[in-house]
């Protein structure tokens, strides 16, 4: 009677801890999956997988701080589901050390994106646009931001949940943002680090102009410079990690740590990984020596990448229109005289025509490229979304 | 507390077991020549959907592409499979793709150029740097068809296990998509018996003008036509590893025929039912989703654009000539001839440089616009693509 207690026992223990472990090893990457919505408080390590997309996380743990709707709309980009903003923090203490802002598309679209106006700035510590063409984008910048209660219903709960576990959210960050786009998606990644926890006083400004992460003031101070430096460094190799992200590709790199001043950071841009991956090939045997040779010369001439971009449609249409005005206001002077037989009627006729024709131009070839389609439907579009920091 | 042990000792092996069986049915594992799959497998970190079926990985290879001007793009991987029905395969999946990203996109293929003998050409997208085209044609090849290391190492295994490959024709669908990274080229190679019965089978002429002529011929080639279409959102989907719908079965009768925007309509309906996105966003979401299926555009010559929009120009443009004219003469029959003189010039002067800055900007910095990519295919030499 024992052993068949015994036996009972041992069945239902073999049973019980099978449950257990597949709903333990199930659970892991239905966690990673791409769910509509994290909650708040969880806590995240390794990837964070968001819409169809993922990234690489720095050392954490990260906390879900918040994740919804960020409330941006727009028929331009035909239908995206809606624009999903995630907000996640990284403790040292109660205080909130860094911030991730992770904006994207919920649903593929099929007509490109577009780049964010902090890419086109000037006025920014840094900022590099990889490429910039018809319906893809890659470019990153450097800069500071205000955090400052703005309205991004996504924020606001942000906000709340830190309100309610007594952190402190930092007034003023330096920010990183990476701008990843292509025909169908886009990835809007923006990491603010506190400047206080890092050994920097805190500001207490209500104007972006006003403070000393300005880039003519930081060229002042070696401290500032020093940790800006680093953040861009390290924003190079993580640019790589943000656009493997927007096609759904693992990283399968080091730990990724998060930027300090005067540390080398881990991260290895895009050229390093590739060539790695290189080595792997001719390792495997899939390429030869001779092949591998080409490819690695192909990778040091073309370094991080091409920085190719395409001109805006305002642009084509400002050159189409001066290079038709130059012409045809000689061609326009044989005509009113042939007519007329008069300089002065004939000047006064040129003056109207260049200056009259020249908004006609320009009108109708705004027109034609708004009713008519243009070949490159988003080139030089600009889309912002509703970011959590003012850098303006 | 004997039980106790046993249950973590339980918990223990439970969890390695599990861990093992999700690892088997990852599809990032690496295939081997045998395996098998069904939904979707990845080849260079890219998913390729599957039709619903058990298909079976028969070769594996790289091509050489010597082609500098790509950039380094590792290897070329190769990979073919095969569905069977009853020891015979029905289907033949011919998969070529990079292993490692580029920088500066891709380039074109042939068989999605106009006027190569496709029984089926869609041209969804052809920019600067990225490519989206699906086509039909018919391809000739059997057992003994000698080709590239996959197909001679599908070869071996099919003839290894005892598989039978009908020869003579199959009836292609395929895809090119690139984008400044990645490139697939998918050939789903369907026997006509699966499509339209044994009698298919026996056809030897699926030309063009054949097929024109003749509606038996035609009904399984838009068969396979809509299929592809329909087919067409997950190769996309698969070039972002974002492959998560079910199998979609391949264009035998009776099958239903995928629409093109189904995905998209049922991640819409999920978000709404979700709370994700309200009924008013839905609605015009839903709109939107069916305004992007894609309809075949042939391209217009730059000519003939500039043609048409001189004429729109000239339209308003005439009668302001006129009215410039008028006010600095005041005489109705001299405006007139100034205006008309203005146009007569203007037109040729304006389609000429609407032209040149079309042509050169069109060329400007897209490096992949004019540059052709194709591998070794199946059959290749008997389409003629």
């Amino acid at each position: 009677m024992t052993r068949i207690r015994t036996i009972t026992q041992h069945i239902a223990a073999c049973f019980g801890a099978l449950l257990v472990a597949a709903a333990l090893v199930l659970a892991v990457p239905r966690a990673a999956q791409a769910q509509d919505q994290l909650k708040p408080g969880a806590s995240l390590d390794g990837n964070l997988m968001i819409s169809g997309k993922q990234l690489a996380l720095p050392s954490g743990p990260w906390i879900v701080a918040a994740d919804g709707d960020s409330g941006w709309a727009s028929t331009d980009v035909g239908a995206f589901g809606y624009l999903r903003t995630t907000i996640l923090f990284r403790m040292t203490g109660t205080a909130v050390d860094t911030i991730l802002e992770v904006n994207s598309n919920a649903l593929a679209t099929m007509d490109g994106w577009g780049m964010p106006g902090s890419c086109s700035r000037n006025d920014l510590v840094w900022v590099t646009t990889r490429y910039k063409a018809g319906w893809d984008g890659s470019c990153y910048f450097v800069t500071h931001s205000l955090l400052a209660q703005n309205g991004q219903p996504v924020w606001e709960a942000a906000r709340r949940f830190a309100r309610q576990n007594n952190w402190q959210l930092p007034n003023l960050a330096v920010t990183a943002g990476f701008r990843s786009s292509d025909r169908t998606d886009v990835l809007d990644v923006r990491y603010h680090f506190a400047p206080e926890t890092r050994g920097f006083k805190a500001e207490t400004i209500s104007h972006w102009r006003d403070s000393a992460w300005m880039a003519n003031r930081v060229e002042q101070d070696e401290h500032r410079l020093a940790f800006v430096k680093s953040v861009r460094d390290w924003a190079i190799g993580y640019e790589a990690i943000v656009e493997s992200g927007l096609k759904n590709h693992p990283y399968k790199g080091d730990l990724i740590t998060l930027p300090e001043a005067g540390v080398k950071g881990t991260l290895q841009d895009a050229m390093a990984e590739r060539l790695a991956e290189l080595g792997l090939l001719r390792q495997s045997g899939a390429i030869s020596d001779a092949d591998y040779a080409t490819q690695k010369q192909a990778l040091d001439s073309a370094a991080a990448g091409t920085t190719s971009t395409i001109p805006d449609q305002t642009a084509i249409q400002y050159v189409k229109g001066f290079s038709y005005r130059v012409i045809v206001s000689f061609s326009h002077l044989f005509n009113n005289f042939y007519w007329t037989g008069n300089f002065a009627t004939t000047s006064a006729l040129e003056v109207l025509q260049i200056t009259i024709n020249s908004i006609k131009f320009q009108l109708h070839e705004v027109g034609w490229a708004k009713y008519y389609g243009t070949p490159r439907t988003d080139a030089g579009r600009i889309i912002d979304f509703k970011y959590i920091g003012i850098a303006e | 507390m004997k039980t106790k042990t046993h249950f973590w000792r339980s918990l223990m092996f439970a969890s390695w077991s599990c861990l093992f069986l999700l690892g088997v049915a990852h599809p990032a594992a690496a295939l081997t020549v045998g395996d098998s799959a069904s939904g979707q497998i990845e080849v260079g970190a890219k998913q390729i959907p599957l039709p619903d079926g058990k298909w079976v990985v028969a070769g594996i290879g790289t091509q050489k592409l010597d082609m500098p001007a790509v950039g380094a793009f590792g290897s070329i991987q190769s990979v073919i499979l095969l569905l069977q029905r009853d020891n015979r395969i029905v289907a033949v999946l011919e998969i070529a793709a990079n292993t490692i990203q580029v920088n500066d996109g891709w380039g074109r293929t042939q068989a999605c150029e106009p006027n190569r003998g496709q029984l089926s050409l869609i041209v969804r997208y052809r920019t600067g740097w990225e490519t989206s085209c699906q086509f039909v044609i018919p391809t000739r090849f059997d057992l003994n068809t000698v080709g590239q290391p996959a197909w001679n190492a599908a070869r071996a295994f099919a003839a290894k296990s005892k598989l039978t490959v009908p020869g003579g024709v199959w009836l292609t669908a395929g895809f090119r998509v690139s984008d400044r990274q990645d490139l697939i080229d998918a050939r789903y190679h369907i026997s006509p018996a699966l499509l339209a019965g044994p009698e298919a089978a026996k056809i030897a002429d699926w030309s063009a003008e054949a097929v024109k002529a003749d509606p038996a011929r035609q009904a399984p080639i838009l068969a396979l036509a809509a299929w592809a279409s329909g087919f067409d959102p997950l190769i996309e989907r698969g070039m972002r590893n974002r492959l998560t719908e079910a199998p979609i079965p391949l264009p035998e009768p009776g099958t239903a025929v995928p629409a093109y925007a189904k995905v998209k309509l049922a991640e819409l309906r999920r978000l709404r039912d979700a709370n994700r996105i309200g009924e008013a966003a839905y609605k015009e979401q839903v709109a939107k989703a069916n305004e992007e299926v894609p309809t075949y555009k042939p391209p217009a010559g730059l000519l003939s654009d500039s043609v048409y929009k001189n004429i729109s120009f000239r339209t308003l443009g005439t009668f302001v000539d006129f009215g410039i004219a008028y006010f600095v003469t005041a005489t109705g029959g001299l405006s007139w001839a100034i205006a008309l003189g203005l146009n007569a010039s203007d037109s040729v002067w304006f389609v000429l440089n609407d032209q040149y800055w079309d042509d050169y900007y069109t060329r400007y910095d897209t490096h992949d616009s004019e540059r052709t990519v194709d591998f070794a295919y199946l059959g290749a030499e008997a389409s003629g693509i």
